[in-house]
C-alpha cells in the first residue's frame, strides 16, 4: 500500500530565487503511524508541516517537488478544493497553546468551527463532540471550559483543548508542532502521554515535529532527521537506537541528549567533524540544485 | 472579563468630568443662568465670585460685553463635545479600517497604505487644518471634516502595526486551515483583538480634536464668532488679559480638565484591558 503522507524531493526557497529552506526533501509515513521530525532550531521541521498545509508566509515559495497526501498532489487542485481537503483530513496542534488560541472568542465557538464549518455539522451535534473530546483528554468540568474565553485556562489546559479539537473531526492526519515546548516540564510528559493515546486510539497518522530524541524513542516509530533544511537520515525508530550504522549527525544528537542516570556524559556538543560532514553534504547537494521548477 | 476587578481611579475622574460634560451640553438650556449671546453693556467685565465687586447670578464673572462666562463655558461644551465625538469617530473609521487592511494584507497594500500615512504625517497638521478649512469654508461641518481628514493617520499607523501582530498568531493559521476567507479572518478573528487598541486611541483622539477645535476657533476659524466656543473665549480672553483674566482662565481650565480627561480615560482603558488580553 502507498504510504499516507509522502513528500517527495521537495525544494523551499525564500523568494523566487533566493536561498533555499528545504533541500530535496523526500519522505513518507505510513497510514496510522507516528512519524518523528528531528533537528535543530531552524531545520526546517516546522517548514516541512507549514508546507503540508499550505500555510507558507508569502515570501517563502514551494519550488518544486510533490507533496502527496492520500496518492494527491494538494498543490495541483484548485485552491478551494485544497482549503476544504486540508480541512476535512489535516489538523495541527500548535507550538505555543498561548497564541494558538483567539483570545476574543469562547472555546466552544473555537473547538467546533471545523466541525460546522467544514463537515456542516449543526451547533448541537457539534457542542456534544466539543464535550465528550474535552471528556477524553481529561478535562475536568468541560462545559465550565466549554464557556471560558482561552486567557481562563491555563497553559496545560490550552494545550488540552487544542489536542481535543484537532482530534474533533477525526482528521487522517494531524501535524504536531513541538507540541509540548511552550509547557513546564510536569506538563509535557503528561500532554505527550495524552497525544501519544488520542493517538493510538483514533488511528490517526501523526507527524510529531520535535528536537528531543527522547520523546522519538518513546512514540515514534519512524523518524527523520534535519541539518538546515535537508533531511540526513531516515529510518525506523528502532534502529535509530538499536544499531550504530546510523549517520553521524543522528548519533551526536542521541548522545547529546542529557540522561539523568549519567549526568556527567550529558550535554555533548555536536563534534566539528560531524559538522564538517554535513556542511559538505550540503555543497554537494547544493551543487545539484538547478533552481525552481515550478 | 474580569469583573471583580476595582475601578481606577483613572477611570473614575475622567468618567466623572466628562460625565458633567455631557450632562451640561445636553441641558445647557435648563442649566445655563443666563443667554450665552445676551449682552448687557452694563454688566460687563464682572469679576467671578472669588473677587470683589462680583455680582449674584454671574458666578463666573461676565466678558467685555457682559455675556455671561458660565453660560459661555456650558454652551461651549455643545460645540466640543460634537467635535470630539464626530471628527474622532470619523479619522477612526478612515483610520482603523485602513490599517487593519495595510496590517493584514501586507505586500503593496501595506506599501501604498503605509507611503500616503508618511506623506500625511509630514505636513503640519496645524497648518494643514487651517488650509482645509479655508478650503471648505468656516462652519462647524468643516472643522470635523478637517480633523478627521488629518488625524486619521494616528490610527492607521497604530492600528496597522497591532493586526500584524495579532495576524502572526497561530490562530489565524487555525482559521485558514479550517477553511475561512481572508476578510472572514480580518473581521471575525483578528479585528476584535485589535478592537481594544481602538477604543484606547479613540479616547485620546477625543481630546485632540476638542483641542484642534480650540486652536481653529482661537484662529477664528471655526463656527460663526458669536456662538460660544472654548477656543473662540480664548482667544477674546487674551486681549483682557491684564484687565479681566478671568476671561481666558475659565476657558482654559475647562479645555485643559477635558483633554486631561479623554487622554487619562484612554490610559484607564489601557490598564484595565490590556493584561486580561494579552
Amino acid at each position: 500500500m502507498a504510504p499516507f503522507l509522502k513528500i517527495d524531493n521537495l525544494n523551499v526557497t525564500l523568494g523566487q530565487s533566493g536561498p533555499r529552506l528545504l533541500r530535496d526533501v523526500s519522505l513518507s509515513v505510513e497510514r496510522g503511524s507516528v512519524h518523528g521530525l528531528v533537528g535543530e532550531s531552524g531545520a526546517g521541521k516546522s517548514m516541512i508541516g507549514k508546507t503540508i498545509c499550505n500555510l507558507l508566509p508569502q515570501q517563502i515559495v514551494r519550488a518544486s517537488g510533490q507533496v502527496l497526501l492520500d496518492s494527491v498532489d494538494l498543490a495541483t487542485l484548485p485552491p478551494a478544493k485544497a482549503r476544504y481537503v486540508i480541512g476535512q483530513r489535516i489538523a495541527i496542534i500548535p507550538q505555543d497553546p498561548l497564541t494558538a488560541l483567539n483570545p476574543c472568542r469562547r472555546i466552544a465557538d473555537q473547538m467546533t468551527d471545523r466541525l460546522t464549518r467544514i463537515l456542516g455539522w449543526d451547533n448541537k451535534r457539534a457542542t456534544k463532540r466539543a464535550l465528550d473530546l474535552l471528556h477524553e483528554v481529561s478535562i475536568r468540568d468541560p462545559e465550565r471550559v466549554l464557556r471560558a474565553f482561552p486567557h481562563e485556562l491555563s497553559g496545560g489546559m490550552r494545550q488540552r483543548v487544542l489536542i481535543a479539537a484537532a482530534f474533533a473531526a477525526e482528521p487522517d492526519l494531524i501535524i504536531a508542532d513541538e507540541p509540548t515546548t511552550a509547557l513546564d516540564v510536569t506538563v509535557q510528559k503528561q500532554i505527550l502521554r495524552l497525544i501519544a493515546n488520542m493517538q493510538r486510539e483514533h488511528q490517526t497518522t501523526l507527524l510529531f515535529v520535535t528536537h528531543d530524541m527522547g520523546v522519538v524513542a518513546k512514540i515514534c516509530q519512524s523518524v527523520s532527521v534535519m541539518w538546515q533544511g535537508m533531511v540526513v537520515c531516515d529510518t525506523d525508530a528502532a534502529s535509530l537506537f538499536s544499531t550504530d550504522d546510523i549517520h553521524p549527525y543522528a548519533r551526536a544528537l542521541i548522545t547529546a541528549t542529557p540522561r539523568f542516570d549519567k549526568p556527567d556524559e550529558s550535554l555533548l556538543p555536536v563534534a566539528d567533524n560531524v559538522i564538517v560532514g554535513l556542511q559538505n553534504e550540503i555543497a554537494a547537494a547544493d551543487a545539484k540544485w538547478t533552481g525552481a521548477e515550478l | 472579563m474580569d469583573k471583580s476587578k476595582p475601578l481606577s481611579w483613572r477611570l473614575i475622574l475622567p468618567s466623572g468630568w466628562l460625565l458633567c460634560l455631557v450632562l451640561a451640553a445636553v441641558f445647557a438650556p435648563l442649566i445655563a443662568p443666563h443667554d450665552p449671546l445676551a449682552q448687557d453693556l452694563f454688566l460687563g467685565k464682572l469679576p467671578p465670585f472669588w473677587e470683589d465687586g462680583s455680582e449674584a447670578g454671574y458666578w463666573l464673572g461676565t466678558d467685555t460685553l457682559g455675556r455671561d462666562v458660565l453660560s459661555r463655558t456650558i454652551y461651549g461644551a455643545r460645540i466640543a463635545l460634537i467635535v470630539a465625538v464626530l471628527a474622532s469617530g470619523g479619522a477612526c473609521l478612515i483610520g482603523s479600517s485602513l490599517g487593519l487592511l495595510a496590517g493584514y494584507f501586507g505586500g503593496w497594500t501595506d506599501r501604498i497604505i503605509s507611503r500616503i500615512v508618511d506623506i500625511w504625517m509630514s505636513f503640519p497638521p496645524v497648518l494643514f487644518s487651517i488650509l482645509l478649512v479655508a478650503v471648505l469654508g468656516t462652519g462647524l461641518h468643516s472643522v470635523i471634516i478637517a480633523i478627521a481628514v488629518i488625524d486619521w493617520t494616528r490610527f492607521c499607523r497604530v492600528v496597522r502595526a497591532e493586526t500584524m501582530q495579532q495576524a502572526r498568531m497561530e490562530y489565524v493559521s487555525s482559521a485558514v486551515i479550517i477553511g475561512r476567507t481572508k476578510f472572514g479572518i480580518l473581521l471575525a478573528e483578528v479585528a476584535p483583538n485589535v478592537l481594544p487598541t481602538i477604543g484606547v486611541l479613540l479616547s485620546l483622539e477625543m481630546g485632540v480634536a476638542v483641542i484642534v477645535e480650540a486652536i481653529l476657533s482661537f484662529v477664528n476659524l471655526s463656527i460663526p464668532t458669536d456662538d460660544p466656543t472654548w477656543g473662540g473665549m480664548i482667544a477674546e480672553g487674551r486681549t483682557q488679559i491684564h484687565f479681566a483674566p478671568w476671561l481666558l482662565i475659565v476657558p482654559m481650565i475647562t479645555l485643559f480638565l477635558t483633554v486631561l480627561s479623554f487622554s487619562q480615560f484612554g490610559e484607564g482603558l489601557k490598564e484595565r484591558f490590556d493584561p486580561v488580553l494579552r
